[in-house]
């Protein structure tokens, strides 16, 4: 079974007078429990196809799938839910709410779901033990390490127990030894069953992955498992 | 949806982290509502001490009062055959108002009371039976002035119940009193009646405890000097329906111009005209001051909105990380929103506080009534509050449009 389908995506950024294609034609399936990578040099789409499986962003043309639910139609309100509900996301920057501690960052996506106080901080409690981060729950993140960091983001991404966690580039700013303890991170809620797609144009990252799709220039040149 | 609690705690936090940021554009709206609390509570003031002063006139009398002449207008009024009001206008006034009513004379005479250790020479009013009730008057011991003490110029007075204090053993019932030099026995005191100091003017109220009542035509003569033109100072008429004091007033001025040959030497005072004016004028300054308020505010309002601008450019990645966990483009209006209101309400708060505080002191130093209402207060909270959202909404649904992605990226 699918969880995320793209059919025919194609994306075009209108900059001033030039158009530019930064996705042409796609189409990618990710299979529920599957750990997706994918690689491309700088440029090639990868971003742009995380934030429209993401739902940050739209395609200009095709079909876009989450859950078998079609988004391509969805308003930006409908898409904020998915986010909210199915969708786990991290980043290179982690970007965390730097007045926050852990905690509170980790609890941040039940500001917009329903769940009470009390279940929301249990559940956030919870993933932070996971990522192994339980000693550090009211540090802020200053004071915290760069693999911290990304394990707090992790921890956001797991806490709404998403149907697809979306890494972008996450060992993009961390040194091997805390990149390598990061994948096996993932592998690890991998194996647990979660849904991952890893963009990375670092091979060692993407050596974890069950199956690689390579893009350049917007488009699949190649796929390895 | 959000949490309203979660939010508020969330936009507190935002606030606290630029506390004097915060504390500098809530200055605006601080002052604006320390304007508008201060100036509506000398408005009020002013108002509720007029309204009272007109009110204590009587709400259906008609108050006639003979002007002061100078010895050129009492040589024309002379000519004109006037005397000024006299008990002839009273009769005429009995006999030709054609609704039912009350008519009281009076006379005031300034007169030493000899018995009195004070050296505040009294106000001593003579007058008839009937001005009891025309003014609604009550006693605690006594009684009052009758029929029969005008009719046979009995020396016998009534006195207000501070005076009666004042006077000792002197003030008791079945005392004898001197005034200039007449003896007038006590027969009457009147129960202690609420009296505020005013200013004097054509509303001044008389400190009805501190007077003495004789029968009219009893009174001890003035000297030459103080003699006053008329053989009364005033009428006072009684008009038993509220309905029909306007139109008895019209009457009564017809009347007595018409008997004092078209001279006007009299002032006719309705109280519920004044009322009707006061009103009139309070409105229009409560105009005023609405547009000195909204003036004010607006600046204030500008301010929060140049805050909040400057707030949202600071927070453009943590909008886009809001945004990417699942907040709605209606979350990050109603966390802007929220910053605003609760900066105006704050400072809304802190206005109305100081605002207070300063009529308090106007009132202290300036010797001004003042009065701080509820609805004053709940009118600054509001205009507050709607500041805040009114300047928080364009900087909020700019920030709820940004492009996530872009928000994202941005450092």
């Amino acid at each position: 079974m699918n969880i995320a389908e793209a059919h025919k995506i194609r994306k075009v950024y209108q900059m001033g007078s030039e158009r530019v294609e930064a996705l042409r034609d796609l189409d990618i399936s990710v299979r529920v429990g599957e750990f997706v990578g994918i690689m491309g040099p700088s440029g090639s789409g990868k971003s742009t196809l995380m934030h429209i499986f993401g739902c940050l962003e739209r395609a200009t043309q095709g079909r876009y799938l989450i859950g078998g639910q079609d988004v391509s139609l969805l308003s930006d309100r409908e898409l904020s839910v998915i986010r909210a509900n199915q969708i786990g996301f991290i980043s290179q920057s982690f970007n965390l709410i730097a007045q926050y501690n852990v905690l509170e960052n980790v609890a941040m996506p039940f500001l917009y779901r329903k769940e009470r106080n009390h279940e929301a901080i249990s559940r956030a409690e919870a993933a932070i033990e996971r990522v192994g981060l339980a000693g550090r729950r009211n540090h802020r993140p200053s004071e915290l390490s760069g693999g911290e960091l990304q394990r707090v983001a992790i921890a956001r991404a797991l806490v709404i127990r998403p149907l697809l966690i979306l890494a972008d580039e996450p060992t993009g700013n961390l040194d091997s030894e805390t990149s390598k303890s990061i994948i096996s991170l993932f592998c690890e809620l991998n194996e647990r069953g979660a849904t991952i797609v890893v963009v990375t144009h670092e091979s060692a990252v993407a050596s974890h992955c069950g199956r690689i799709i390579h893009i350049l220039d917007g488009r699949i040149i190649g796929a390895e498992t | 949806m959000m949490k309203w609690g979660k939010i508020s705690q969330e936009s507190w936090r935002a606030l606290f982290r630029h506390k004097l940021r915060s504390l500098l554009s809530m200055l605006g709206i601080v002052f604006a509502v320390i304007a508008v609390v201060a100036m509506l509570a000398i408005g009020e003031g002013a108002k509720r001490e007029t309204l009272e002063q007109i009110a204590s006139l009587g709400i259906n009398n008609i108050i006639v009062r003979q002007l002061e002449l100078t010895r050129a207008q009492q040589q024309t009024a002379h000519e004109s055959h006037s005397r000024g009001l006299s008990l002839f206008d009273v009769k005429l006034l009995k006999r030709a108002l054609p609704v039912p009513c009350q008519i009281a004379p009076l006379k005031a005479v300034q007169a030493d009371v000899l018995a009195s250790a004070t050296k505040d020479p009294f106000e001593i009013l003579a007058v008839t039976t009937d001005y009891l009730q025309v003014k609604n008057l009550a006693l605690s011991q006594g009684r009052f002035i009758c029929d029969g003490d005008v009719l046979h110029g009995n020396l016998v007075c009534v006195l207000g119940d501070e005076l009666s204090k004042l006077l000792g053993d002197k003030g008791h019932l079945g005392a004898v009193l001197r005034m200039e030099d007449r003896a007038y026995r006590v027969v009457g005191i009147l129960q202690q009646r609420q009296w505020a100091r005013s200013k004097p003017s054509a509303l001044a109220v008389r400190n009805y405890n501190r007077g003495v009542f004789i029968p009219l035509g009893t009174e001890p003569l003035p000297t030459i000097g103080q003699r006053r033109f008329g053989e009364i100072s005033e009428i006072w008429v009684r008009v038993t329906d509220e309905a029909n004091v306007h139109a008895s007033a019209k009457a009564v001025r017809r009347i007595l111009v018409h008997n004092h040959g078209e001279i006007e030497d009299f002032q006719v005072i309705v109280p519920q005209e004044l009322i009707i004016q006061a009103t009139k004028i309070q409105t229009i300054f409560n105009i005023i001051l609405g547009c000195i308020a909204g003036i004010s505010l607006i600046v204030g309002g500008i301010g929060i909105m140049n805050t909040m601008l400057a707030s949202v450019a600071e927070r453009t990645r943590e909008i886009g990380i809001r945004r990417s966990i699942g907040a709605t483009r209606m979350h990050i209006v109603m966390q802007f929103v929220s910053e605003s209101i609760i900066l105006t309400l704050l400072g809304g708060c802190i206005g109305i506080a100081l605002g207070s505080g300063c009529a308090y002191f106007i009132s202290h130093l300036a010797g001004w009534r003042t009065l701080v209402t509820a609805w004053s207060l709940a009118l600054s909270l509001g205009m507050a509050a709607s500041v805040g959202l009114v300047s928080g909404l364009y900087p909020a649904m700019k920030a709820a449009h940004f492009d996530p992605v872009k928000a994202l990226r941005h450092e």
